[in-house]
């Protein structure tokens, strides 16, 4: 008895330690708020300079491998240094990140010990919980007075939607960085072996089932019989925007948009859970008993693996597909003639969903005195950097030897149309019908490179070819494309309280679903059982939910 | 006949350990033979056991990368403030507990308290607001204060003191020796294996640990080796914009991460063969009691 005393004495004491120490330690005062003024009039405009130097601390989100010359930091480098000269601000990191789970957990961290940076990037959840317990300025005002005219013409080209989505009760609570929408994905097929077979370009999915069909019995590629493998498919199916390896160029024929809130017949319901889903999967699994999908998809563990290694036929994939991964293909074999090739429905229209335009949020810290600097770093570099100071040596200099990840305040704002202008300009460049000098930089390297592939075609590197593929051929056929592109708009893309408990598991079902039945390990039928599970574990709950938010922002 | 079923057991045992030793070593070859090779082939998943295109790129390249040799620099750090510190405050702790409660009449009482604790925690928000509350954020010893006493360790290095003959104690207090005397002159002296032991044990955590690294170090350029090998993995399906896109080039560049973590395990390679003769001994000792 008295050792047990002794015992639970002793444990209350030990526990008390720390609770002693961290009362003793002052909270404290983000050095930001003691020497910065509030701005005048005059300082609030875009891109006015700061009288008195302005400190801010930033939340920063980092490339995994860290691409700075030798000397810099995030905290001094050439952005910041930019920053500097024309602003009169200077960053300070509250923390550094790696981009993803580790700085979203960075962010939880912050948010939960209510020590935030000035100026960070949330998620919409994050953003919607800062909302709720008034961590966070309303920026209303500071976008009037202190963004462009072309940020403004940026976020409007979007239709408004952007800042729609930062808006909570008609106050401004964040700057979202944009998304642009347009069509997400084509079929990329080795057009060496549809030569080699003699086979025409595809057009619809009849023509991709019978190229696959012609690739698999065929072995174009001399991998071997029975070795080659048609399309190379994700885990997860579809459902991804302008991810690769989705069959959502296949499932949109059958009007089937998985994972995204659509309104169908005037109802909001959940595009994993329509009919027309069942029917595209119940479609896939026969193109896999067909032996036209990669047989090991389920343990299949880098799709690009088997793209670069030749065995593989298609897959489909973004715009950018050239650069990753298959300029290692090219690498690999340059004759290895990767193509993208736009699928149609029958009278030669393309339906897509579209993505959430808003991206990340970009969020004021209460107490902040500075609310306008956010607004101003986001027209100085995505205004004055891109149209009036794109030939600013020390930055050209910078991305030219590869270097990348300065900015303190990663926001972009572009407009929707960004990847065919881009292709507009560069394509109007080789030309010469614009000067090349006038191209943004990352436009200008991809001069470049197609100048060089045009040079000489047979002999050109990888590099010259990703951006001959990318810049010139795969995002012309997407402007070739625009005016049949039907597009579906998703109505919800935010988290409803339901979500945030059940959404996992519900989600987990949901691939586990997809991928058994499209691999033939279980009937089209058992669809119809995931689909009553899936309202029964949470999905009526939240389908409600999301109603409800459609109702009230409207 | 004896001598036949003999031969045949020690064939299959010779057969299951060589197995077991090729399923540990074979990885490591191949990610020694990737960071040999070329950055296509090893995309393509071509390379097995022998490099393919044999070059050196990747370690040229880590010769100019200066966060991995800081970062390395500070791993370094960590692991020997962090073992030093381990092992003073293990021996420190275990010799007094390794005396019965006749002698050290609070005994049981530090002893449930040590392994409540091992038990439970405060869990990783609270332990990190203690952490930034000691102003420790950002710096070495937020790496090695909070695991400053590993219980295991300390348990381990108890049952190696118990283990040792009373007698010899006994001995020097007759003649006249205070008791630091005695666990420095006569304890430490005789727990080489046992020291030897939980020191690896120290070193190979501390190497490997990443995840302190990520939660308490705020700037990228503070990390510990293992947090910033961490990073590097990403898997990439997806990219909102063209300008991301000069970033991929360098993601998919297999061969130099696996050359990362081959330099990374450098070290241990090297500190394993001088104490795994302690280490064997070490092991058992301890686990049985008179």
């Amino acid at each position: 008895m008295k050792i047990n005393a002794k015992i639970i004495a002793s444990t209350i004491l030990l526990c008390a330690v720390p609770l002693l120490l961290t009362a003793c330690m002052s909270k404290g005062e983000s050095s930001s708020d003691k020497d910065n003024v509030a701005a005048t009039v005059a300082e609030k405009k875009p891109f006015a300079k700061y009288k008195n130097t302005v400190k801010y601390t930033v939340g920063k989100s980092i490339p995994g491998a860290p691409k700075l010359p030798k000397g810099d930091s995030y905290e001094n480098n050439v952005y910041t240094r930019y920053i500097k000269k024309n602003l009169n601000a200077v960053s300070v990191d509250k923390f550094e990140a790696e981009n993803g789970d580790n700085y979203d957990q960075k962010v939880a961290m912050a948010i939960s010990t209510g020590d935030l940076p000035d100026i960070m990037a949330v998620n919409q959840s994050q953003l919607q919980q800062l909302v709720d317990n008034d961590l966070i300025q309303d920026l209303s005002s500071v976008y009037k007075t202190s963004t462009t005219k072309s940020i403004k013409k940026m976020y409007d080209s979007y239709g408004g939607r952007p800042l729609k989505q930062a808006t909570f009760n008609g106050k401004l609570m964040a700057l979202p960085t944009t998304q642009t929408n347009n069509l997400p994905t084509m079929l990329w097929v080795r057009k060496d072996w549809m030569d080699k077979l003699g086979l025409a370009e595809p057009k619809t999915i009849d023509d991709v089932e019978n190229i696959l069909e012609q690739f698999v019995t065929k072995d174009p590629g001399n991998n071997g019989a029975g070795k080659t493998i048609g399309l190379g498919l994700s885990k997860t199916v579809g459902g991804s925007y302008a991810s690769l390896f989705q069959a959502d160029d296949v499932m949109s024929k059958f009007n089937s948009f998985p994972r995204q809130w659509i309104k169908q017949d005037g109802k909001v319901v959940y595009g994993s859970t329509t009919p027309e889903t069942k029917k595209a999967l119940g479609y896939l699994q026969g193109w896999f008993k067909k032996g036209l999908i990669d047989p090991q998809m389920s343990v299949r563990d880098k799709i690009e693996s088997i793209l670069i290694s030749g065995q593989c036929g298609a897959f489909f994939g973004p715009w950018w597909s050239g650069d990753y991964p298959l300029t290692d293909a090219y690498k690999n074999n340059p004759k290895a003639d990767w193509q993208p090739y736009v699928i149609t429905d029958k009278d030669g229209k393309v339906k897509a969903y579209t993505q959430n335009t808003a991206g990340s949020y970009f969020v004021v810290r209460k107490g902040f005195k500075h609310p306008e600097l956010l607004a101003k770093i986001a027209s100085l570099l995505n205004d004055k950097l891109v149209y009036k100071d794109y030939a600013y040596k020390p930055i050209v200099n910078y991305g030219l030897k590869g270097y990348d990840g300065g900015k303190p305040v990663d926001l972009l704002i572009n407009y929707a149309t960004a990847t065919t202008d881009m292709h507009d300009n560069i394509m109007k460049a080789v030309n010469g019908k614009k000067d090349p000098k006038t191209l943004i930089l990352d436009d200008y390297q991809n001069y470049k490179k197609i100048k060089a592939y045009n040079a000489d075609p047979a002999n050109a590197d990888n590099n010259a070819w990703s951006g001959h593929i990318t810049r010139d051929v795969s995002t012309g056929k997407m402007k070739d494309t625009l005016s049949k592109i039907e597009e579906v708009h998703p109505v919800f893309f935010g988290q409803t309280a339901t979500m945030k408990q059940k959404w996992a598991n519900l989600n987990k079902m949901e691939d586990a679903t997809f991928l058994k039945i499209v691999t033939n390990q279980e009937s089209v039928d058992k669809f119809d059982d995931f689909v009553k599970s899936w309202h029964k574990l949470g999905g009526d709950e939240i389908t409600k939910e999301v109603k409800q938010e459609i109702k009230s922002q409207n | 006949m004896n001598k036949n079923t003999n031969k045949v057991a020690n064939f299959f045992t010779w057969l299951i350990v060589l197995a077991l030793t090729a399923s540990c070593l074979l990885p490591l070859v191949n990610m020694v033979a990737i960071s040999f090779s070329d950055s296509a082939s090893a995309a393509a998943n071509q390379v097995g056991l022998i490099p393919v295109h044999f070059n050196l790129s990747s370690y040229r390249m880590i010769l100019e990368d200066h966060q991995f040799w800081l970062s390395f620099g500070i791993s370094i750090e960590r692991v020997v403030l962090g073992t030093l510190i381990n092992l003073v405050l293990i021996v420190l702790m275990a010799y007094p507990l390794s005396k019965n409660k006749r002698d050290f009449h609070a005994r049981n009482i530090y002893m449930n308290l040590i392994i409540f604790a091992m038990l439970f925690n405060g869990g990783m928000i609270p332990s990190f607001i203690v952490i930034k509350s000691l102003g420790l954020m950002d710096t070495i010893w937020a790496l090695v204060l909070p695991g400053a006493v590993p219980i295991f360790n300390v348990i381990l290095m108890m049952n190696f003191f118990k283990g040792l003959p009373n007698a010899l104690e006994e001995a020097a207090i007759m003649d006249g020796a205070s008791k630091m005397t005695v666990l420095l002159k006569i304890y430490l002296p005789l727990s080489l294996p046992g020291l030897a032991t939980v020191s690896l044990f120290a070193i190979v955590g501390h190497w490997n640990d990443y995840f302190s690294g990520l939660l308490y170090m705020n700037r990228a350029a503070n990390y510990p080796l293992q947090t910033y090998i961490q990073q590097l993995n990403i898997d990439i399906t997806k990219v909102t914009d063209a300008s991301q896109l000069h970033a991929l080039t360098s993601i998919s560049n297999k061969t130099l991460n696996a050359a990362k973590i081959v330099v990374s395990t450098v070290p241990l390679l090297l500190i394993y063969p001088f104490l795994q003769k302690y280490f064997v001994t070490g092991m058992t000792i301890g686990s049985v009691k008179e």
